[in-house]
C-alpha cells in the first residue's frame, strides 16, 4: 500500500488500467479453458452414453433372446470411435458377451445404478437394455405398458485422445491468457501513456517553474481539462515572472544601501575588533601573570605547611606548637587565597576544562565537608554532612571542581557563623536517562546577608561590606568560583538568606551516574544512635541506614533505657566542653553496657581522658564520620576485635581513617608494608595470597589495596581481574600493585585486567605514601613534604637478615638440587626486600642471582648463592659488632 | 389452474362441433323431429372423425336430422327425445347399453368381440331389433383374400392367438384349409417368451397372419414377430395401418371415415323407415389395404399398389358373404 501511494501518477494509472483488464483477461482465460474442459469431457461422455444406447439398442434382440453367439459377434465387431471394448450383461447381470480383452471393473459390475466410471485409461458408461413394444394399434387408448428392462450394456471408451485434446485445450488456452495479458498490459501502457503523459509535462513545467525557470510554459494539450490547467499555469508564471522582475528591482536597490551599511559595519566591527584584542590580550596578560604569580608563591608556601607539620610532630614545647599551628593556619589561609586567585584567573582565561571520569561523589562530598571539621571544632560549631540515601555513589564528572565548590561553600558557612551549626544537606532525583539531578543545601545559622547585597554577591571581589574583609578577611572571589565552575557544570546556584538569621545556598546540579557503587555489607546488628541535636541526629540516621537492618535513634538518654542494643552510637555535642561530655559518657556507661562508637569533634586530648578512664568497649571517630568509617567501627566493636581498639588519630596523620588491603606472600614484605601504613594512620588487613585477598574483599571495603603480582595459589594478576569483575564494594577500589620484576606482556595484562598502578619493588616509602595520598587523599598537596622519618629505621636489622637468610637458603637448596624453577620464587622474594635497607652490596649481588636464575645459568647462580651468603654472614657480624 | 386451462383447451374443439351440430339441429328442428344422439368413447380424434363422416353421410340424404353430440363420460344423455342412439367406440357402446335400453341403438366402431360380449352382459336381447353394430376388424376372408393377392404360391401360414383372439382360430382353420394354406399356430400370452414361441413357428411359414388381441400382447409381440421376419424373409400379414409402418407386408383394416360411412349409410338405412328394426350387427362394408413397398422389396414381393388390392379384394369378397352375423 505504501508501495502504491509512493508511484508517480503514471505507474499508478498504469497499474490502475492493467489490474481490471489483466484480472478480467484471467477470469475469462479460466472460465474459458474450464469451460471447455467440461465441454469436451461432457462431449466425450455423451457421445460415449449415445454409442452405449446404440449398442443397447442394437444388442436388443439378442440380449431378449439370450443370443450369447450373436451378442459376442456384435462385441468383437465393434468400430465406434474411441470404444475399447463392451461387455454385455444379462437382465439379472450376468456377462453374456465381452469383447476381447476388455475388463468390466467389479465395481460396475456390482453395482446396476452405477452408470459411469473412470479410471487412468478407460471411461466406463453403463446402460440398461430395455425392451420396446411397438405399437401396432391404429386405435390404442394410449400408452400404459413399463419398460422391461432385458440387459445392460457396459462400454468402456479409451480417454488418451479426449485427455490429449483437454490437454491441448489447456494450452491454447493459457497461450492466449498469455496474450491476452501482454495485450491487456500494452493497451494498459498505452492509454496510461495517453492521458498521463500531458500530466507529467505539466508537471514538468511546474518543477520547472519551481527551480526558477519562470520562462518555462506548458504545452497544450488535446484535452480540454489539461489545456485549461496548461493555459491557467502558463498565466500564473507569466504574472509572476513579471512579479518577481518588478521585486528583483527593488531588492537591487534596498540591496544596494544595505551594502554600504554593511560596509560601514564592518568598519566599526574591524576597530571593535581590534579593541577587542587588545583588551583580551591585556586580560590575558594579567590572567597568566596572576596565574605564574599564584604558582610561585605556592611552592614555598606548600613547603611551610609540610616543614610546620614536620616541625609539629616533633618534640616541642606548647609555646611552640602553638607558634606552629599559628604558622600552619595563616599559611593555610594564604594558600587558599592564592588558590582563588588561581582558579579565578583560569576561569577568566577559559583555561578551565573540566574532568569527565566516574568519581566517588559520597565520599567527595565526605572529605569535602571535613576538611573544615577542624575550623569548625575550633568555633564548636556542629558540622553536619546529611547525605540522603538516594544519592548515587559514583558519578562521573570533576570531582576536583565539585569538591572545590563544597569546599568554598562550607568555608564561607564556617567563617561567617558564630554559633549553630553549618549543614551540607545532599539530595538527588534520578532520572530515567542514567543522569542524576543533584540538589546541594549548605545552610548556617551565620551572620546572613542584607538583602541588598545578595544580587552582586557572586560577582568577583565582592563581599557584604568592607568591615566584613576586615574581620572575616577573603578575596571575594569564592562565590564567584563558585558560580563560574557551576555554570561550566550545567548547574546553578542562589542563595536565601536574612540578616543575622543564616544564609541558605542552594545548588542544583546534574551529572551523569555510573556502576552502582554497593553500600557496606549490612551489619546484622541492633545498633542504637543517640544523638540530642535534631539535625545531626537525622544526617547520622541516613548514613547508618545504609547498612544498618535494625536502627534505634533517641535523643536523650532515658529513652534507651530497657532497649536491648548490640552498639550504641554516641554523637557528642560540639558545643559542649570535654568534661561535660566525659560525665554524659559515664553516664550512659552507666545506662547501657554495650560497645559504644563515640563521634566526636572533641581534641586529642579530651578523646585520651575517655580511653585512660577505661570505659566499655569504644571506638571514637572524628565529626562528621564517612560511611565507610561508621561501617568500619561498628564492625570492629561488633566483632569485639580489642587489639585494634586504639583511639583513632583520624586528620592528625597522614592516612588517618584509610582501610588499606595488603596482599603479599613475603611475611617480612608484608608486615613491613603494615608497619609503614600502620604508623601513618591507615588500618590495614593482611592477605597471604590472592585466594585470601579475594575474601577479605567480601567482606570490608577497602579505599586502597596494595597487592604483590607474585603469589601462591591465585597470582596478582588473577586477584585483581577476580576483584574488578566481582560484585563486590571492592570492584571499584584503587589497586596499586607490587612486584620486583614484571615481563612486558604481565604489564600488559595487570593493565588489562584494571590496576591503578604498578610500584617496583624494594618498595620506596615514599613514593608508595604518595601514591596511596594521591588516590585517597586527593584534597593534600602533592609537593607537599612528607615525613621524613624512614620506616627503615624501626625495622630491626636482625629480623631482616634472618629473612634475607631464610630465602638464599630456600634458593640455594633449590639450585643444588638442580630445580631452578623452585629457586625462582625465593629469589624473587629476595629481590623485593633487599632494597628495604638500602644495602648497595646486597642489592647488587640478589641482581645477579635474579638474573642468573632467570637465565637458567646454573653455575653463575651457584656463584652468586655462595657470594650471597658470604654477604649474608657479613652483615650478621657487622649488625652484632652494633 | 393448470389442469384447468388444459381441460379448456382440450375441450373447445368440441363444443365448437357440437355448437355447429347445435346450430344445424335448430334449423332442422323446424322440419322434422328425429334426433340421433351421438355418443363418442372418449375424445380421441378418430372418434370424431367416425361421426362427423356418419352425420355427413345421413345428412347427405337427411338433411333435417337433427345430432346430438356427446361423450359417454357426460351424464346429460340420453334425451329423452332421442330417436337413435349411436355409440362410437367400445366405451359409448357399454354406457349405452346400460343407460339407453328404450332408445334403438346402433353401436361402432369396436371390435365384433368386444361388442357380443357387452351385448351379452348387459342382459339386451341379442334379437332385439333396436341394437345393432358396426364392427371395425374385418372377417377373415379378407384377410386370406389378401393372403392369396399378395402370396399367392404361399402354402404354409404361420399364425398365432392370445387370451381374446383365439376364439378367432375355428375361423382361421376354417379359411386356411378353404385355401388350401398348412396351418402352424401357437398360442401366446405375456409371460410366455414370445421369441422362443413364434420363431419355430415363423422358421416354418411362408407367410404369417397377425391376430388383434390385448393391446400389451399386440405391442410386446409385435416387434419380436417383425423381427423374426425380416430375418427369416418371411411376410407378414396385419390388421393395422400402425403394423404396416412398423414392417409388416401389408395389412387390411377399416379407418374412421370407412366405418363412419357405413354406419351413416346404415343410420340414412333406418331413418328411411324409422319404425324398422335396425339391420344386424355386421363387419364393415368399406375397408382400407396398406402395404409397405420398403418391405415388398425386400421379401422380393411384387404389389400391385393399394387401391387395386383393395378392389381385388372386394372382387374376391363380393361373391363371399358377410360372416359378421356370426358370433
Amino acid at each position: 500500500m505504501k508501495g502504491f501511494v509512493n508511484m508517480n501518477i503514471g505507474m499508478r494509472f498504469t497499474l490502475a488500467a492493467a489490474l481490471p483488464l489483466v484480472l478480467v483477461t484471467a477470469l475469462l482465460t479460466a472460465y474459458l479453458v474450464q469451460a471447455r474442459h467440461q465441454d469436451s469431457q461432457k462431449q466425450f461422455e455423451q457421445a460415449g452414453k449415445i454409442s452405449t444406447q446404440f449398442l443397447g439398442s442394437s444388442a436388443e434382440l439378442e440380449l431378449y433372446a439370450g443370443n450369447r453367439e450373436q451378442l459376442a459377434f456384435l462385441a468383437n465387431n465393434l468400430n465406434f470411435p474411441n470404444l475399447s471394448g463392451v461387455s454385455f450383461l444379462s437382465e439379472d447381470r450376468l456377462p453374456l458377451a465381452t469383447s476381447n480383452g476388455f475388463i468390466v471393473p467389479d465395481s460396475l459390475l456390482q453395482m446396476r445404478f452405477l452408470s459411469k466410471h473412470q479410471d487412468e485409461q478407460l471411461l466406463y458408461l453403463q446402460q440398461p437394455v430395455f425392451l420396446t413394444e411397438l405399437d401396432v394399434s391404429d386405435y390404442s387408448e394410449g400408452d400404459t405398458s413399463e419398460r422391461r428392462v432385458i440387459g445392460w450394456v457396459i462400454a468402456g471408451f479409451d480417454t488418451t485422445d479426449i485427455h490429449r485434446q483437454q490437454q491441448a485445450i489447456v494450452m491454447t488456452g493459457v497461450g492466449l491468457g498469455i496474450a491476452g495479458l501482454i495485450i491487456a498490459g500494452l493497451l494498459a501502457l498505452f492509454l496510461g501513456r495517453t492521458i498521463v503523459n500531458p500530466v507529467l509535462q505539466l508537471t514538468k513545467t511546474v518543477k520547472s517553474m519551481e527551480a526558477g525557470n519562470l520562462e518555462a510554459r506548458a504545452q497544450q494539450t488535446s484535452t480540454v481539462e489539461l489545456a485549461r490547467l496548461a493555459q491557467g499555469i502558463n498565466l500564473l508564471a507569466k504574472s509572476v515572472a513579471e512579479g518577481r522582475s518588478n521585486l528583483e528591482g527593488k531588492v537591487r536597490q534596498a540591496t544596494a544601501k544595505l551594502e554600504r551599511a554593511l560596509q560601514d559595519l564592518r568598519e566599526k566591527n574591524s576597530e571593535l575588533h581590534q579593541a577587542r584584542e587588545t583588551a583580551e590580550a591585556a586580560n590575558q596578560a594579567k590572567s597568566d601573570f596572576l596565574a605564574r604569580m599564584s604558582h610561585e608563591l605556592r611552592t614555598p608556601i606548600t613547603a611551610i605547611q609540610g616543614f610546620t607539620r614536620l616541625l609539629h610532630d616533633a618534640e616541642l614545647g606548647d609555646a611552640e606548637r602553638n607558634y606552629c599551628t599559628i604558622i600552619n593556619q595563616s599559611s593555610s589561609q594564604l594558600l587558599n587565597l592564592i588558590d582563588d586567585i588561581l582558579a579565578y584567573s583560569r576561569l577568566q582565561a577559559n583555561a578551565i576544562t573540566l574532568e569527565t571520569e566516574p568519581f566517588h561523589l559520597i565520599e567527595t562530598l565526605e572529605q569535602s565537608v571535613r576538611q573544615q571539621a577542624l575550623s569548625a571544632r575550633d568555633k564548636k560549631l556542629e558540622l553536619i554532612l546529611d547525605i540522603s540515601p538516594e544519592v548515587p555513589g559514583m558519578v562521573v564528572g570533576d570531582h576536583f571542581r565539585v569538591s572545590q565548590i563544597l569546599i568554598n561553600l562550607i568555608t564561607n558557612a564556617v567563617k561567617f557563623t558564630n554559633t549553630g551549626y553549618v549543614r551540607a544537606t545532599v539530595s538527588a532525583t534520578p532520572r530515567e536517562d542514567e543522569y542524576s539531578d543533584l540538589c546541594i543545601i549548605i545552610s548556617d545559622t551565620g551572620i546572613g546577608i542584607p538583602e541588598d547585597r545578595r544580587n552582586n554577591l557572586f560577582d568577583a571581589f565582592s563581599q557584604v561590606d568592607t568591615s566584613i574583609t576586615r574581620r572575616y578577611g577573603g578575596t571575594g572571589l569564592g562565590l564567584s568560583i563558585v558560580k563560574s565552575l557551576l555554570e561550566l557544570m550545567g548547574g546553578s546556584i542562589r542563595l536565601d538568606s536574612s540578616e543575622g538569621m543564616g544564609t541558605v545556598f542552594h545548588i542544583e546540579l546534574t551529572l551523569p551516574t555510573t556502576a552502582v557503587e554497593k553500600d557496606p555489607p549490612n551489619l546484622d546488628a541492633r545498633i542504637g544512635l543517640l544523638d540530642k541535636h535534631d539535625l545531626s541526629r537525622q544526617a547520622v540516621t541516613h548514613s547508618l541506614c545504609r547498612f544498618s537492618a535494625e536502627l534505634v535513634t533517641v535523643d536523650t538518654l532515658e529513652s534507651l533505657k530497657g532497649t536491648p542494643l548490640d552498639a550504641l552510637v554516641v554523637n557528642l555535642p560540639s558545643s559542649v566542653d570535654c568534661h561535660i561530655n566525659y560525665q554524659y559518657l559515664d553516664q550512659i556507661q552507666k545506662t547501657c553496657n554495650v560497645p559504644l562508637l563515640i563521634l566526636s569533634a572533641e581534641p586529642e586530648s579530651c578523646r585520651r581522658d575517655y580511653c585512660q578512664q577505661q570505659f566499655q568497649t569504644m571506638k571514637v571517630l572524628d565529626k562528621p564520620a564517612t560511611q565507610l568509617s561508621l561501617h568500619r567501627a561498628l564492625k570492629q566493636l561488633l566483632e569485639r576485635r580489642p587489639d585494634e581498639l586504639v583511639v583513632s588519630a583520624v586528620g592528625q596523620k597522614l592516612l588517618g581513617g584509610l582501610n588499606i588491603l595488603i596482599a603479599e606472600d613475603n611475611r617480612f614484605t608484608r608486615e613491613f608494608l603494615k608497619l609503614l601504613l600502620s604508623r601513618e594512620g591507615a588500618y590495614c588487613v593482611t592477605a597471604r595470597n590472592g585466594v585470601e585477598a579475594v575474601a577479605a574483599c567480601d567482606k570490608d571495603k577497602f579505599d586502597i589495596m596494595l597487592v604483590d603480582i607474585h603469589m601462591p595459589e591465585k597470582s596478582g594478576v588473577e586477584t585483581v581481574r577476580a576483584i574488578r569483575s566481582g560484585t563486590s564494594a571492592n570492584s571499584m577500589t584503587p589497586i596499586i600493585t607490587i612486584t620486583a620484576d614484571v615481563l612486558q606482556q604481565e604489564k600488559l595484562a595487570l593493565k588489562e585486567a584494571g590496576i591503578t598502578e604498578l610500584l617496583f619493588k624494594p618498595v620506596d616509602e615514599e613514593q608508595l605514601l604518595r601514591q596511596i595520598l594521591r588516590y585517597c587523599r586527593p584534597d593534600i598537596d602533592p609537593t607537599s613534604p612528607l615525613p621524613s622519618k624512614k620506616l627503615s629505621d624501626e625495622v630491626p636489622v636482625r629480623e631482616f637478615i634472618e629473612e634475607v637468610k631464610r630465602l638464599v637458603s630456600q634458593a640455594a637448596d633449590a639450585c643444588q638440587q638442580d630445580r631452578m624453577e623452585d629457586a625462582g620464587d625465593p629469589v624473587h622474594q629476595l629481590k623485593g626486600i633487599a632494597g628495604i635497607f638500602k644495602l648497595p652490596e646486597l642489592e647488587v649481588k640478589v641482581a645477579i642471582l635474579h638474573r642468573a636464575i632467570k637465565n637458567q645459568r646454573h653455575s653463575q647462580a651457584m656463584t652468586a648463592l655462595e657470594e650471597l651468603q658470604v654477604e649474608c654472614e657479613r652483615l650478621e657480624s657487622d649488625n652484632s659488632e652494633d | 389452474m393448470h389442469s384447468k386451462q388444459d381441460n379448456m383447451r382440450r375441450t373447445s374443439p368440441l363444443w365448437f362441433v357440437l355448437f355447429l351440430l347445435c346450430a344445424s339441429f335448430s334449423q332442422a328442428d323446424t322440419h322434422t323431429d328425429t334426433t340421433v344422439e351421438l355418443v363418442l368413447s372418449g375424445e380421441k380424434s378418430y372418434y370424431r372423425k367416425a361421426a362427423l363422416r356418419i352425420e355427413n353421410v345421413v345428412n347427405a340424404t337427411h338433411p333435417n336430422t337433427r345430432f346430438r353430440l356427446t361423450t359417454a363420460d357426460q351424464t346429460n344423455w340420453p334425451t329423452a327425445n332421442s330417436n337413435l342412439l349411436v355409440a362410437v367406440g367400445s366405451n359409448a357402446c357399454k354406457q349405452a347399453m346400460q343407460r339407453a335400453d328404450k332408445i334403438p341403438l346402433l353401436c361402432t366402431f369396436l371390435p365384433s368381440s368386444t361388442y357380443w360380449n357387452t351385448l351379452e352382459k348387459s342382459g339386451r336381447a341379442t334379437s332385439a331389433p333396436a341394437t345393432s353394430a358396426v364392427f371395425f376388424d374385418q372377417p377373415m376372408s379378407r384377410y386370406f383374400a389378401l393372403i392369396k393377392l399378395v402370396a399367392p404360391k404361399a402354402e404354409k401360414l404361420g399364425t398365432a392367438v392370445g387370451p381374446q383372439s383365439t376364439q378367432l382360430l375355428p375361423r382361421i382353420e376354417q379359411q386356411a384349409q378353404q385355401y388350401q394354406l398348412q396351418l402352424h399356430q401357437t398360442e401366446l400370452d405375456t409371460t410366455t417368451s414370445h421369441h422362443k414361441a413364434l420363431s419355430p413357428i415363423v422358421a416354418a411359414s411362408d407367410l404369417f397372419l397377425v391376430n388383434p388381441d390385448k393391446a400389451e400382447l399386440n405391442k410386446s409381440v409385435a416387434k419380436t414377430l417383425l423381427h423374426l421376419s425380416i430375418r427369416q424373409r418371411i411376410p407378414v400379414i396385419a390388421y393395422s395401418g400402425s403394423y404396416v409402418n412398423a414392417g409388416a407386408l401389408a395389412a387390411i383394416y377399416s379407418t374412421p371415415e370407412n366405418i363412419g360411412r357405413d354406419a351413416g349409410e346404415l343410420v340414412s338405412q333406418w331413418l328411411d323407415s324409422p319404425g324398422q328394426p335396425l339391420p344386424t350387427a355386421r363387419y364393415p362394408n368399406y375397408f382400407t389395404i396398406k402395404s409397405n413397398p420398403n418391405v415388398a422389396r425386400s421379401l422380393g414381393i411384387k404389389l400391385p399398389g393399394d387401391r387395386r388390392l383393395e378392389n381385388a379384394v372386394k372382387q374376391a369378397m363380393d361373391t363371399a358373404p358377410n360372416p359378421g352375423q356370426q358370433r
